[in-house]
């Protein structure tokens, strides 16, 4: 299912489900299994249709993973002997064996909605229903998570409706796609045969660029293999190098210094990051890329100032002044409407309402901050923080869990803030907005950087952890890692 | 405050009802039973299984305790003035022996039933006590679990809360930072009400699950205590541990009858100290002690 | 008009457990009166816990009432430096405002149970549980005049300070004796008086700081739950 955010997909997913059914007016039915979902008993809406969370997070209930695949048969009523035996297989199905006895506190993202889905699982329902499962979690998680529930659909032939923003990895999959719009369905039909009228953002990479270089195809092609088949089938290829824009900041002075620095959070713990080195250029875009745990949200709480190293070097006049926009925008409200919350740290309210009309927030003063969606509340937060005149941004996650539009909305937002003059430093495992904004990418792993080069040579040399549209490109394209990338240089080569 | 370390207790193995009954048991008696030789045995046992289990001696806690344990032996006569044997005066009352040594004697009471706690602490873990309400009240386990879930989420969260407002310039103050705290975790608990709802928590007939079963060793374990407890109950009511220090220190029970209930104390006090010995003899050999490696790693 | 749930309770609170200790102090011998008291302190959480099982809107009930607890004990372990300045009681009161007696009441007892886990446990949680859980229920009971007027809160905060200091004296006492020592008993709550101020003063603290912003979340939040 695909739609923009606010389209109605959370909604529609909900109403299937009588426990979560959102309060208001519904005309029309709903029948699940044949049977119309208020004649359903107690009992069957549970365990005919399961529900997986966006937020992992939230979605736990208990302390401990065991506790938690046995909460849903506890409500059922079934023996302790019984929830032994199915939480046992279930474990071994889903390779949870390894994080069985673990507090619920120490899980990531990925295992958490693994355990959720688990969990959910244990009911053996027949439909199950996923909102924007992977839009908070890395993208190998994401990939794991998918491939569990193309598995269950597979095996056991559960019911799969699942919503997502970016499709490429289960788009090929799908039997069906639908695209909803300010409540409609727009769109009804298995993914080859979609209309001319399905928006392409919600298409994977593949089957956009075919769209883009061959704009009347009827074809969908839905993986990178396909793509790549077409392209290396359709032109000659003479002109393979991307031209790489020349990057003035290069000669800028470094605004941050950071040499050999080791951290770990405790005496008894091993090191979160050795010997790890990094310059920072004055008003550039620099990007961290990497895995989840492997240290960026560390890095960038050392760059802040919030965690000290105990080794090495860090530099930063004391001048500078850095602020960071944390992952959950909500830690940096305090009051109830927007308007106040700006104020509390602004008294020129010229300055603010300037500021809201660069970010597109002007219409929302008079909001609580907690009524926001996401994307509003990020930017109401970043809005906050620029009022208070920073030299360097840190931002974390800025594209966690929005859909397309949203995305280049943040994109554009960090590139007119490099326009002012401020440093930014984003740290992200979404590699596609590393390579779009970045002037500079860097990829942390295992406790150090691996390399850091400009970004299209950046991608470009990656074969695996890189753009999906690099991925398509290796080989046939150099330097090329972005959809606009791929598709100017087959449209500079010579159709067959 | 103290924030308790969780020390490996070779004792916490056996079945949550049993543990529990047996620390009852024994920390009741303790401050019960009001007799020197039932409160020394649990002393010796206390001390025995604290060592045992810490793995250390720190001296600065062992004159922190013998502080302790004075200032109320000495306070003790300042406020009880009953006693034959009066030493001296102070203020018009009479500062007598007998009030000196019960309060000696209520330090060692005191201090035991301190030990003990804290032994009970580390064995009774969280999930051990939701298991023994959960199967009762099993609605109330769930209430628990989120409470313990939630713990360490706050924290975590109140220290980023902290730090990113912090970042933005001026340093937030706790309770302010606290009041974002609440109005966070209480939007976010919609969700977890969902997530709840939707896996049939307001279904009725809740059942409990543990990991723990109950074996032949814990089902020992509780017939051992109930009839050492009854052992004890029954002699206390017959009055063969009676015991008084005012208005003079009468001699010491050490009828049959007495001595019998003394060695059922005794099997209760010490238990916990030799199961801890018993499993660690159990890992000691040679080899061990010889610095070799137990167990090859796995290629 | 007041639930029957709650008639029992309060008939158990304020009747029956008193009963309880005049029978225990006339039929046992004295040395039992910590026992009695345990047992009293034990058995009065036990309607509560039975009626948390029959609740309906359970879900939302039980969440909310594990975030005021859990906010409870992490600022108990926040504010632990500061020794007697603890937002427990605050919360509890709050709590028990806003949602209701058998919430309260369930607040500070599991406030005082689970707390404990990162403190110490001891023989003194079930006393805890009962007098942490009756400030959450009476604040539940007079939860219409709290709501009004801001002094009173203040006040019932203050009082409960003094009441919790005094009641865990009382425990205090009989811990030494094995029996009530009416001395002994003034002493106590004389040198424990510098104490008891703080307590008063740190609950007048976190209710004046705390309760505009609990008050008016847990409203919002109970409006967007149809609560």
């Amino acid at each position: 299912m695909c739609g923009r955010s606010g389209s109605g997909k959370t909604t529609l997913l909900k109403l299937l489900k009588k426990q979560l059914a959102p309060y208001g007016e519904r005309t029309g039915d709903i029948f699940v299994l044949g049977k119309k979902i208020e004649e359903q008993s107690e009992q069957e809406s549970v365990t005919a249709v399961g529900f997986v969370m966006q937020n992992s997070n939230t979605s736990i209930v208990t302390e401990t993973v065991w506790r938690e695949l046995a909460f849903g048969l506890e409500s059922l009523g079934k023996s302790s002997d019984e929830i032994r035996r199915k939480t046992a297989e279930i474990s071994v199905y889903f390779g949870l064996e390894p994080i069985y006895n673990k507090k619920t506190e120490y899980l990531s993202g990925g295992e958490r909605q693994i355990v959720n889905l688990a969990s959910v699982m244990l009911h053996e329902p027949e439909i199950l229903l996923l909102d924007e499962p992977t839009s908070r979690l890395d993208t190998i998680s994401a990939k794991k998570l998918i491939s569990h529930i193309i598995r269950l659909n597979r095996e056991l032939g559960t019911t799969v409706i699942i919503s997502e923003h970016y499709t490429d990895d289960i788009f090929s999959y799908a039997n069906r796609v639908i695209l909803l719009e300010k409540g409609k369905l727009i769109e009804n039909s298995h993914p080859k045969h979609i209309s001319q009228n399905f928006s392409e953002i919600f298409l994977p990479t593949s089957a956009r660029i075919h769209r883009a270089i061959s704009p009347n195809a009827n074809e969908i092609l839905v993986t990178s293999a396909e793509i790549r088949r077409y392209i290396l089938d359709n032109y000659t290829i003479t002109k393979n190098i991307m031209p790489i824009s020349s990057q003035p900041e290069q000669n800028n002075e470094n605004i941050l210094k950071i040499r050999n620095i080791y951290f770990r959070y405790s005496k008894n713990e091993s090191d979160i990051l050795t010997n790890l080195s990094l310059d920072v250029k004055k008003g550039e875009i620099f990007s961290i890329i990497g895995s989840n745990g492997s240290g960026k949200s560390t890095l960038l709480k050392i760059i802040l100032g919030t965690e000290k190293i105990y080794s090495g070097f860090y530099k930063r006049s004391k001048k500078i002044k850095i602020s960071m926009l944390p992952q959950d925008p909500r830690e940096i409200f305090f009051k109830s409407t927007v308007e106040e919350d700006l104020l509390s740290v602004c008294d020129n309210k010229e300055r603010i309402s300037d500021i809201c009309e660069f970010l597109g927030i002007s219409e929302l003063m008079s909001r609580h901050p907690y009524d926001l969606s996401g994307g509003e509340q990020q930017k109401t937060a970043l809005a906050k923080i620029l009022l208070t005149s920073p030299d360097i941004i840190l931002l974390d996650e800025p594209t966690k869990a929005m859909d397309f539009e949203s995305r280049q909305s943040v994109i554009s937002i960090i590139r007119n803030l490099k326009k002012s003059g401020v440093t930014q430093i984003i740290v992200t495992h979404d590699t596609r907005t590393a390579s779009e904004c970045s002037d500079r990418c860097a990829f942390l792993f295992n406790k150090n950087i691996v390399s850091i080069d400009e970004p299209k040579r950046f991608f470009s040399q990656l074969t695996y952890f890189t753009t999906p549209e690099a991925q398509i490109a290796r080989g046939i394209f150099q330097n090329a890692v972005t959809m606009s990338d791929v598709v100017e240089m087959c449209r500079k080569n010579n159709i067959k | 405050m103290i924030i308790i370390m969780q020390n490996e207790c070779a004792f916490s193995k056996i079945h949550p009802l049993p543990l529990f009954m047996w620390f009852v048991s024994v920390i009741s008696f303790t401050v019960l039973a009001m007799n020197p030789i039932i409160v020394i045995i649990s002393f010796i046992g206390a001390v025995a299984h604290r060592i045992l289990v810490s793995k250390k001696i720190s001296v600065k806690s062992i004159i922190g305790n013998a502080v302790f344990m004075m200032m109320i032996t000495i306070i003790n006569p300042l406020f009880s003035h009953h006693g034959v044997t009066e030493l001296f005066f102070l203020g018009g009352l009479p500062v007598t022996l007998e009030a000196l040594i019960f309060g000696f004697f209520m330090s060692i009471v005191i201090q035991t039933s301190i030990l003990w706690c804290l032994s009970m602490s580390e064995c009774m873990t969280s999930d051990k006590i939701i298991h023994l309400i959960g199967k009762i009240f099993p609605k109330i386990a769930v209430l628990i679990s989120l409470i313990l879930r939630f713990i360490p989420l706050m924290k975590d969260k109140y220290k980023r809360i902290i730090d990113s407002q912090t970042a933005l310039g001026e340093p937030i103050s706790y309770l302010s930072a606290f009041s974002v705290l609440v109005s966070i975790f209480l939007e976010d608990s919609i969700d977890t009400a969902d997530s709840m709802k939707s896996r049939g928590a307001e279904l009725k007939n809740r059942t409990n699950y543990s990991n723990f079963k109950f074996s032949p060793k814990d089902f020992c374990f509780l017939i051992f205590d109930v009839i050492i407890c009854a052992v004890i109950i029954i002699s206390i009511k017959k009055g063969c541990l009676n015991f008084s220090f005012y208005p003079s220190i009468s001699e010491i029970p050490t009828e049959n009858s007495a001595c019998f209930s003394y060695i059922m104390f005794a099997i209760l006090a010490f238990v916990p100290a030799a199961v801890e010995v018993i499993f660690w003899t159990r890992f000691v050999s040679i080899s061990s002690v010889l610095n070799i490696p137990m167990k090859k790693q796995k290629h | 008009m007041l639930k029957k749930n709650i008639i029992y309770e309060i008939l158990i609170i304020f009747v029956f457990i008193p009963t309880l200790i005049f029978a225990g102090i006339c039929v046992f011998s004295d040395r039992k009166y910590l026992l009695i008291s345990f047992a009293v302190a034990v058995s009065s959480v036990i309607p509560f816990l039975i009626s948390f099982e029959k609740k309906a809107n359970f879900s939302k009930k039980a969440v909310l009432l594990a975030v005021m607890t859990a906010l409870s004990i992490v600022g108990r372990a926040l504010f632990a430096p500061l020794p007697f300045f603890k937002p427990v009681t605050a919360i509890v009161v709050l709590c028990g405002m806003e949602l209701g007696c058998e919430s309260g009441f369930l607040c500070g007892a599991m406030s005082a149970l689970i707390s404990n886990f990162m403190f110490m446990q001891g023989p003194w949680t079930p006393f805890q549980m009962f007098i942490w859980g009756s400030i959450g229920f009476v604040a539940g009971l007079m939860s219409g005049i709290l709501k009004k007027s801001r002094i009173f809160l203040l006040i019932y905060g203050a009082l409960s300070g003094l009441v919790y200091s005094a009641f865990m004296d009382i425990w205090t006492t009989m811990w030494w004796d094995g029996r009530f020592n009416i001395l002994r008993y003034i002493s106590a709550l004389v040198s424990a008086i510098p104490i008891t101020a703080i307590y008063a003063v740190s609950n007048i603290i976190f209710l004046l700081v705390l309760s505009k912003p609990i008050t008016r979340k847990l409203e919002r939040i109970c409006k967007k739950y149809n609560l």
